[in-house]
């Protein structure tokens, strides 16, 4: 990620184009799953790289990830509630299964589907935290800030998610009953 | 680490239930706990197997979890979007280069954003003196250059100085290229909007006396007392556009790199506004001698070595880099508000379709409301009175108090193209008043274009590109900041009054609109955007009930109300939109309709039939009849009601 390698010796807009081919898949996955409306998680995402391009580089820095998982969630917020009040939604859902053009054979394409049919089964915030954590790749910290929940909080989440994942995948044995025998 | 739960004699010493054992090892396979509590662990797991094998199942889940992520298709934003985040960045980069001052060729010594001014009667004698400065520079750069250094002098350490203006230098050696126009147009809109009244500001008065004889004065392009015919091609600040020799430009971003502004016509018409750029503009070979006429010719500005100090806004080229807010988006900041910046884009025609769905008593679903289109596509013609119907540009707002949230002021905005070219590569820039405005909410922007003729045809628009006789409109809902207080000019703090002129009083203006041109110029390899200023001004804050104002802004909030209320905004509940109605149509009834105003009356009459709020009949008695010629075929509703 662009703030935990030196980005020091960039300027500014070099620093942001960096940021920009980091992150801009993540937040647009995470915004699109947030608000499951693809075209307005783009619109999140541009609004969230021009406020970095307007912000002070020195007050960013260091935690950009942070920064712009935030802003963008509390963009998907601002956004959510006025369309609750505004409009229908309109714009077709977001499909989160598909086919990977990296699967290797049938089972793990069958495998990475059960995964993300099964994360996309958990309550929301499971959803969100585990997102943030494997796809922007935060810390429970930065997840943390990110969400407003304690840093409890994210790693019970955390693990009642990636524990119910697992037991999707046949993993019958959880911790519990491993560490219980 | 404790343990605290020994239901098996032979565990590990693991601190917590069961769930928190398992959220511990989850953070510490995940690397998510500090280092005492990793070796805590590390030691845990060294003796219990099952803790390990825990770790690694963990492990491998999150392998797989992370894997089934990356295999996600993956979204990226449009072009579109990476075009206009590119496009910031080199406004970023350009301003990093230069703060302030932009190049232009082949043009008197500019400054770029001076126009934009912060303070009402201040910043209107700012313009004043910038716009008075620049004449005299055209005529006789050299003498012109210490009359502005002298009038610099004058104010740098007066007490009049606009605490939001600084003195600035211009470098001759380093600046290359320069355009008076933009102060100029910018001031000159400023004047046209301040009613053509010299201003009454002390500082301006003063600025004028040190530095501008009175036969100058006159001779001004901003005496509102010269016409249009007085701008002639030995105007040098204004005749911008020497059809024969004309300047080298940037190539705008629209319309096949076609530059940013050309009105055309020659000496005639509107060639007086300077709007510069065009396809026509990009011909001059390089090297060509400077065409005669121009107020300050390449020998002068290389010979002009000498900084030129100046005033230059502080607060200037920082808020277009934020993000402008959507429509419906309401925007709330502490201490500062993101401008809004808009630009003509291609509209569809919902509108006839919406009124189709409700003549057969049907109700639109709303996301085919648009109530953009909705405020623009009955937007009447206003043509300005007065002064101002002469300009280009022609920019408009016009305020009024919220029917239907208390302390609420709505706010449209227009800009409309009175020249027979079409006006390229523009946006418009609305910034308001952090201080007086807690919040603001974009209900909708458009432009017209759909005759009513063509009304059931989608028009073919061009980003950007506002066509003769196009009206841009935006709408706002803006909340004012409680218990407003704004100084007065005597510096006692007084409340707002609900009627005033901010110009008059001294208050700072609610909101300020410029009109930018954004042009794309090459810099080597790169291309760099950069915007220009072509028209400010500042909100005509005479506020008064929505009953009481233009025909056009009635008709814009009844547009905007019926359409909140048919999306089911609870701001607007049907018996609130039939007293909005009421009113509107009884203020209507002094005047004979336009034939949209009638269909938007028939439109709302529709809406408010289908939620029992009135009959058809009861409503028709109220409205205003169009003129026979004009009148719309009502015979639909007519036959509903009569079902």
């Amino acid at each position: 990620m662009p703030d935990r390698v030196t980005t020091s010796h960039l300027d500014d807009a070099e620093w942001v184009r960096t940021v920009l081919a980091e992150y801009e898949r993540p937040l647009l996955m995470y915004c699109a799953k947030f608000m499951g409306d693809v075209e307005a998680a783009r619109d999140v995402v541009q609004d969230a790289f021009l406020r970095l391009i307007g912000a002070e580089r020195e007050t960013v820095e260091g935690h950009i990830a942070e920064w712009m998982f935030t802003v963008c969630r509390n963009r998907c917020l601002d956004v959510l509630k006025k369309e609750r009040r505004m409009t229908a939604m309109s714009e077709p859902r977001v499909h989160t299964i598909a086919d990977s053009p990296r699967a290797s054979d049938d089972e793990q394409i069958e495998q990475r589907k059960e995964i993300l049919a099964m994360l996309e089964a958990l309550p929301e915030r499971q959803q969100e935290v585990i997102r943030l954590k494997f796809l922007g790749g935060l810390s429970y910290k930065e997840i943390s800030r990110v969400t407003e929940l304690t840093v409890t909080n994210v790693g019970f989440l955390i693990h009642t998610g990636m524990k119910s994942i697992r037991e999707t995948l046949g993993e019958h044995e959880s911790a519990d009953l491993d560490l219980a025998r | 680490m404790t343990h605290e739960h020994d239901d098996h004699p032979n565990s590990t010493p693991v601190p917590g239930s069961r769930q928190r054992l398992g959220e511990r090892l989850t953070a510490f396979a995940l690397d998510e706990l500090s280092s005492d509590e990793r070796a805590e662990v590390d030691q845990a797991i060294a003796t219990d197997p099952a803790a390990a094998r825990e770790v690694s199942r963990i492990r491998q889940a999150a392998a797989k979890i992370d894997d089934a992520m990356q295999s996600e298709p993956a979204l990226a934003l449009t072009e579109a979007q990476h075009a206009r985040i590119a496009d910031t960045l080199r406004e970023l980069e350009s301003n990093q280069s230069s703060n302030v001052i932009v190049a232009e060729t082949h043009r008197v010594l500019h400054i770029r954003r001076i126009a934009w001014y912060c303070g009402g009667g201040l910043a209107l004698a700012a313009c004043l003196a910038i716009a008075l400065i620049i004449p005299m520079i055209a005529n006789d750069p050299s003498s012109s250059l210490d009359v502005a250094s002298e009038f610099t002098e004058k104010v740098e350490d007066s007490p009049l100085l606009p605490k939001d203006f600084e003195i600035a230098e211009l470098d001759f050696a380093k600046e290359e290229h320069s355009d008076s126009s933009v102060a100029v147009i910018a001031a000159d809109s400023v004047m046209r909007s301040a009613g053509g009244e010299p201003a009454d500001d002390a500082f301006a008065a003063s600025a004028s006396e040190a530095t501008i004889p009175a036969e100058q004065q006159n001779n001004s392009p901003m005496n509102p007392a010269r016409s249009r015919e007085d701008f002639t091609a030995d105007d040098d600040i204004l005749d911008l556009r020497d059809s024969e020799n004309p300047p080298t430009s940037t190539p705008a971003p629209h319309a096949g790199g076609r530059g940013g502004f050309n009105s055309g016509s020659g000496s005639g018409g509107n060639s007086g506004r300077g709007f510069v750029g065009g396809e026509a503009e990009s011909k001059r070979p390089a090297g060509e001698p400077v065409p005669a006429g121009l107020p300050l010719n390449e020998q002068s500005r290389e010979s002009d070595a000498v900084p030129l100090r100046f005033l230059r806004s502080k607060t200037l080229g920082k808020s277009h880099t934020q993000p402008s807010p959507r429509e419906g988006q309401r925007v709330e900041r502490k201490e500062s508000l993101p401008d809004s910046i808009l630009t003509v884009v291609p509209i569809t025609t919902s509108v006839h379709d919406m009124t189709e769905t409700l003549s057969v008593g049907q109700r639109p679903d709303v996301s085919n409301v648009y109530i953009n289109e909705m405020i623009n596509y009955f937007v009447p013609d206003n043509i300005p009175n007065g002064d101002v119907s002469e300009a280009m540009l022609i920019v408009q707002s016009e305020s009024a108090e919220s029917p239907w949230i208390p302390d609420h002021w709505l706010l449209r905005v227009s800009v409309q193209n009175r020249g027979e070219e079409p006006v390229r590569a523009i946006e418009q820039v609305i910034s308001f008043d952090p201080e007086r405005v807690a919040a603001y909410e974009l209900l909708g922007f458009a432009h017209e274009t759909v005759e009513e003729s063509d009304a059931a045809r989608s028009p073919v628009d061009v980003e950007g590109v506002l066509e003769p006789g196009e009206t841009f409109v935006a709408l706002y809902d803006v909340e004012r900041r409680q218990n407003e207080k704004v100084p007065d000019s005597g510096g006692a703090v007084t409340p707002p009054a609900t009627e005033r002129r901010g110009r008059e009083t001294g208050v700072p203006p609610l909101l300020k609109v410029a009109i930018r041109n954004i042009a794309t110029e090459r810099d080597g390899e790169d291309d760099r955007k950069r915007a220009r200023t072509l028209v400010d001004h500042v909100a005509d804050e005479t506020v008064h009930e929505v009953s009481e104002s233009s025909r056009a802004f009635r008709m814009s909030v009844l547009a905007a109300a019926v359409g909140l209320h048919l999306k089911g905004d609870p701001r607007v509940p049907a018996e609130l939109l039939s007293d909005i109605r009421a009113v509107l149509v009884e203020s209507t009834n002094e005047n004979t309709p336009t034939k949209k105003e009638v269909e938007l009356l028939a439109l709302v009459k529709q809406v408010l039939a289908l939620d029992k709020v009135g009959s058809i009949d009861s409503l028709s008695q109220e409205e205003p009849k169009a003129d026979a010629d004009d009148k719309i075929d009502d015979s639909t509703a007519s036959e509903q009601d009569d079902g």
